[in-house]
């Protein structure tokens, strides 16, 4: 009797489970077979929706039956399948381009989805909106597309990387294939690393971060490259002012495909050819190279080997030059383990380094840092049910940090070699993450992330008597603190670890089809700084590691949100509010001395940090006229009050704007396609002017007239604002040949306002004894002209 | 290093828009600015106090500092500085007993707009580095920066057993008149961090010299404070100006408000252990 019920139980059990099936696969674009990110798939019939995730899988669980399946992505015409669901399959999609106007189902899709979509405080970009805005030097950049968007924004122009909702810059973590780069820029912060050829999709999360990410505080930008054209030879490319660029892929096999794209800058091949030494021996250039192989193995396995070295290099004469650069390096096995089920394993290297050498009299001398990242990371995907999605994973990051080495060049140099410290640690996170649907209106992911963080021996710490810095009373100043000795660590003895919890949670309440309202809350630790006290950050500033005297940043943020779309889905309204709260925020003292410093601790202060803001993006889609208007109204702030009531601290221990304070920040960008030939943009931005320090009276000393400062940050800079517009001319396709090719006209600044980048003050140079104060500014109106190609 | 590196980026890569622009600032209150130094001759066991009191002014004002005149100044609580008849604002004293690591106290008591504040600071007196010698080179001009002309080169042995800073002030004398001086080349600071211990023979100036030229030297080892406030002015001055600069900051002197009645003293008091050579640049 026992064994029949236990027989009975397992068949209905069997046929209980039986009730459900798993539709599952990836979808790709046709021609190139590249996967889309974000796709959508809905079920007719039962209204139910699921989007593929970043290596274009998608997996959805529905009872057994016969149902019609819309795919369907921004730009590609929708495939309808007819499916009959009585039993779990596997069905990949290839969807095509759509050239004409989107048709109406297409961008409903897209609305909804941004309304459905639990994501808040999240920006998409495609590549193809980047390459038709305004560009300088008509050189297409994502990182300044970006800044386009609410509460993104740059410290100025010549300014390394971007701020995210009042976040310093290397608050950002940057990632292109997962790699983790930590100089995004070239020349200064003027062109970005990204070479939109090689670029397929980029997300950037300025909140409701998800668990699987971690490390920095105020957004991840993530950066996919394409895999390469799958099904045939493509090659595409363009000559601007600037650089050229060039990019091929294609398939190996039928299984594998490539993709290469190099860009290089040419200003100095125009130097070389002077005949005046003076000019010919400088130098300033950049390059490229993306690299991206993958092969299926089977259907259920794919492997990528995937690059990206960038170099700057600058010559001045035979005095100075210098290079710097990121070298990467991306292996990744994805695996489906069943329709429900993918795992992917991938292990990241990221070496960035610069080069200093100063050729002067018997003062020559190399000065060379970098930093080594090695990352081994497994993340599983596990799609349980239409209720919840689990996602969890585990990642170790190793980092070896050379800050910097000094060596005499020649023999007659008075140089002598000097080594900073070596540092090691290594940065473990477990993650766990579940989105949940508990309703139809109601949706929530929740998730938590536990990150740890080991400084490591070999190393060497100093020890002091009462703290690494001090406030000399008799010296008004704040001064080094007593040194006691020095505390030695063997190879891998601890020097000092931190652990933290971090929680994230999103919520999405769907008021109605066209409504719904978000929140979401995170807490993050950061555990590496990038050491600058400059407004904007340069590649020459190094990455110092948390330790027993360097604490961890740590960020909390909560976002409220609502989220509109128009009766005829071609109108988008975002409204957001957020508050950050930061603990452990580093500035440093006024004159710090951070170069070469062995110990930089003595150089700073903690404090706190606060920034909040409302963010608003009304977006017109569809249609010949698209575009966006993007507007943030916001502080960013700190207060370092020192280590006592008798001391200074900065700014008096008063609440100070950092340097990416903008309260203002506005952008309109608007898109006119007028025929196949023609499209048009153009764009405005205005922001408020960033803080700086003027100035309260003058002095002499020792002949030198000083100017005297109060206060830090007190000030602004004139505010900013300037439009760009440009004009793409695409002549007919000839259908004979497969070549496409287009011009793209741009000006910059087109009313060639002097936006100041800096300010300072100095002597009159036409009035002896007078002082005067001179604005710097960067870009006057630029009209360049691009062409580009593809076949 | 970095700034050095940012303005050749400037210069380089930009025909830099500077634009002189009008702006209104904030009024701070009147403070004493005070040149106050300790000077100890190497050929003597006594040294010299001189001490220049101003007062700031306005940002854009033409009107040079005004002096500050009656102040009353004490050296070490027993030396009492003399106002010199002919220049307002200038204090002096001599004859003060050399002692190598002493400390030395400076105590103010001036009058601002009528109103009368007190300041007070230290510093103390190092060893000096002995110098070997000097000698002048001419080297031709490189390029349009470089004009070519004479170069003073200083040599010595480091102290490596020690950390050690210096300062070196040149004034040039040319056809009998007196070039006012800029930084950087005639005032310069070192510190021993890269070259600690070695023999050095360095070029002592950035721009050269003409034939004929009268140019005094003087080179004195100073305290890390003083070392500081020279290097805060360098930071002040030219690292907070352009792209990636640091914010500009107040420079804090060791001369400390001893009332409520005004902030700390800008600049500074300072002691030297100082050597001074005189050389006509000849052929």
């Amino acid at each position: 009797m026992n064994k029949i019920v236990f027989v009975l139980f397992c068949l209905s059990t069997s046929l209980f489970a039986q009730d459900k099936f798993t539709l599952s696969g990836f979808i790709r674009e046709k021609s190139s077979s590249e996967e889309l990110i974000g796709a959508n798939i809905i079920c007719e019939q039962l209204k139910l929706g699921a989007t593929t995730n970043p290596y274009g899988f998608y997996s959805m669980t529905l009872p057994e039956g016969d149902y019609t399946i819309r795919y369907s992505f921004i730009g590609y015409k929708d495939v309808i399948r007819e499916v009959k669901l009585n039993k779990s399959q596997r069905i990949d999609i290839n969807l095509s381009t759509f050239t004409e106007q989107l048709s109406e189902i297409v961008l409903e899709d897209e609305a909804l989805q941004k309304v459905r979509s639990i994501e808040m405080s999240v920006n998409k970009l495609d590549t193809k909106t980047v390459k038709e805005l305004p560009a300088v030097f008509g050189e297409v950049d994502i990182i300044k597309s970006i800044q386009l968007l609410p509460g993104v924004t740059s410290v100025g122009e010549g300014a390394n990387g971007f701020n995210v909702r009042g976040g310093s810059s290397d608050e950002n973590l940057v990632l292109l294939d997962e790699m983790n780069l930590f100089n995004s820029s070239h020349l200064f912060g003027f062109f970005s690393v990204f070479n939109a050829d090689a670029i397929k999709d980029m997300k950037l999360y300025k909140g409701g971060i998800p668990a699987e990410y971690g490390s920095r505080i105020s957004s991840v930008l993530d950066v996919r490259q394409k895999e390469g054209n799958a099904n045939y030879f493509h090659t595409s490319g363009g000559i601007g002012l600037i650089s050229s660029r060039l990019m091929i892929e294609g398939p190996v096999g039928d299984a594998s495909s490539f993709m290469v794209a190099a860009r290089r800058s040419y200003g100095d091949l125009f130097l070389a050819l002077s005949s005046d030494t003076t000019i010919s021996d400088n130098q300033l250039y950049f390059y490229d190279l993306n690299m991206k192989y993958n092969s299926w193995i089977g259907t259920r396995d794919r492997i990528f080997l995937s690059s990206y070295i960038g170099r700057d290099a600058f010559r001045f004469g035979s005095l100075f030059s210098s290079s710097w650069g990121n070298s990467t390096l991306n292996a990744r096995w994805l695996h489906l383990f069943s329709d429900r089920l993918l795992s992917n394993l991938s292990y990241n290297y990221n070496n960035y380094d610069y080069l200093i050498t100063v050729d002067q009299s018997n003062f020559d001398f190399d000065w060379d840092s970098k930093i080594k990242n090695h990352q081994f990371k497994y993340d599983f995907s596990y799609y349980h049910s239409n209720e919840h999605e689990l996602n969890f994973g585990a990642s170790l990051n190793s980092y070896q940090f050379e800050p910097g080495l000094i060596s005499p060049t020649t023999d007659s140099s008075i140089v002598n070699t000097y080594e900073m410290r070596h540092k090691f640690a290594y940065e473990p996170a477990l993650f766990v993450q579940d989105e949940w649907k508990v309703s139809e209106r109601l949706l929530i992911k929740a998730g938590l992330r536990w990150s740890s963080f080991y400084r490591l021996g070999v190393d060497t710490m100093q020890l002091y008597s009462n703290g690494p810095i001090e406030f000399d009373e008799l010296q008004n100043q704040y001064v080094s603190g007593d040194s006691i000795g020095f505390k030695a660590f063997t190879k891998n003895q601890i020097v000092k670890g931190y652990n933290a919890l971090e929680p994230r949670l999103a919520i999405r309440y769907q008021l109605n089809e066209l409504n719904s309202i978000k929140t979401s809350y995170q807490r993050i630790n950061q555990y590496m700084h990038l050491i600058t006290n400059a407004s904007s950050p340069t590649p020459l500033d190094i990455w110092a590691p948390a330790g027993e005297f360097i604490k961890p940043l740590t960020g909390q943020q909560i976002a409220l949100g609502y989220f509109h779309t128009s009766e005829n889905q071609k109108w988008d309204l975002t409204a957001e509010v957020y508050y950050k709260k930061l603990d452990n925020v580093l500035d440093y003292i006024d004159g710090a001395d951070l170069e070469f410093n062995e110990n930089l601790e003595t150089e700073i202060l903690y404090g706190e940090g606060r920034a909040y803001g409302l963010e608003l993006m009304l977006e017109k889609k569809g249609g010949k006229f698209t575009g966006w208007l993007a507007y943030t109204l916001a502080r960013s702030e700190s207060k370092v009050t020192g280590l006592s009531d008798a001391e200074p601290g900065i700014n008096l221990g008063n609440w100070y704007p950092n340097p990416q304070d903008k309260t203002h920040d506005l952008s309109l960008v608007a898109l006119y396609r007028l025929n196949d030939k023609w499209s048009f943009s153009g764009n405005f931005v205005y922001a408020t002017g960033i803080p700086t320090n003027y100035p309260i009276a003058k002095y002499v000393y020792e002949g030198i007239t000083i100017p005297h400062y109060s206060g830090r940050n007190q000030e602004r800079l004139p505010d900013y604002h300037r439009v760009d517009i440009a004009a793409t001319l695409r002549p007919k396709k000839n259908n004979k040949r497969k070549k496409q090719a287009e011009w793209v006209f741009s000006i910059y600044n087109v009313y060639n306002r002097k936006n100041a980048s800096s300010l300072y003050f100095r002597e009159s140079r036409e009035s002896e004894g007078s002082t005067e104060a001179v604005q710097l500014s960067i870009f006057p109106i630029i009209p360049s002209v691009s062409y580009n190609f593809k076949f | 290093m970095k700034n050095v590196f940012l303005i050749l980026i400037s210069l380089l890569v930009f025909s830099s828009c500077e634009t002189v622009v009008d702006l209104t600032l904030s009024e701070g209150q009147k403070s004493l600015v005070s040149e106050a130094v300790l000077e100890f001759p190497d050929d003597s066991d006594y040294g010299n106090v001189r001490v220049f009191l101003t007062q700031t002014a306005s940002f854009f004002s033409d009107a040079p500092n005004l002096p500050i005149s009656g102040a009353n100044i004490v050296l070490n609580d027993t030396y009492l500085l003399d106002e010199h008849p002919d220049s307002m604002g200038y204090y002096t004293i001599g004859s003060i007993p050399k002692e190598i690591g002493a400390i030395y106290k400076l105590d103010i008591e001036a009058e601002i707009s009528g109103v009368t504040g007190s300041w007070s600071g230290s510093d103390y007196l190092t060893q000096r580095a002995i110098v070997d010698s000097f000698y002048v080179v001419f080297k031709p001009g490189q390029g349009p920066f470089d004009k070519g002309g004479y170069h003073i080169h200083m040599a010595f042995d480091e102290p490596g057993d020690q950390v050690n800073f210096y300062h070196q002030k040149i004034e040039v004398s040319r056809n009998d008149t007196m070039p006012t001086y800029k930084q950087p080349d005639f005032v310069q600071i070192y510190d021993d961090e890269l070259v600690n211990g070695q023999y050095l023979d360095f070029e002592i100036n950035h721009n050269p010299f003409l034939l004929s030229d009268t140019v005094s030297v003087a080179f004195s080892s100073i305290t890390e404070p003083t070392y500081l406030f020279y290097e805060n002015i360098n930071q002040l001055l030219f690292e907070t100006i352009g792209i990636g600069a640091a914010p500009p900051f107040p420079l804090r002197g060791n001369l400390i408000s001893q009332n409520d009645n005004f902030e700390n003293s800008l600049g500074n008091f300072q002691v030297k252990n100082i050597f001074e050579k005189v050389i006509i640049i000849e052929e």
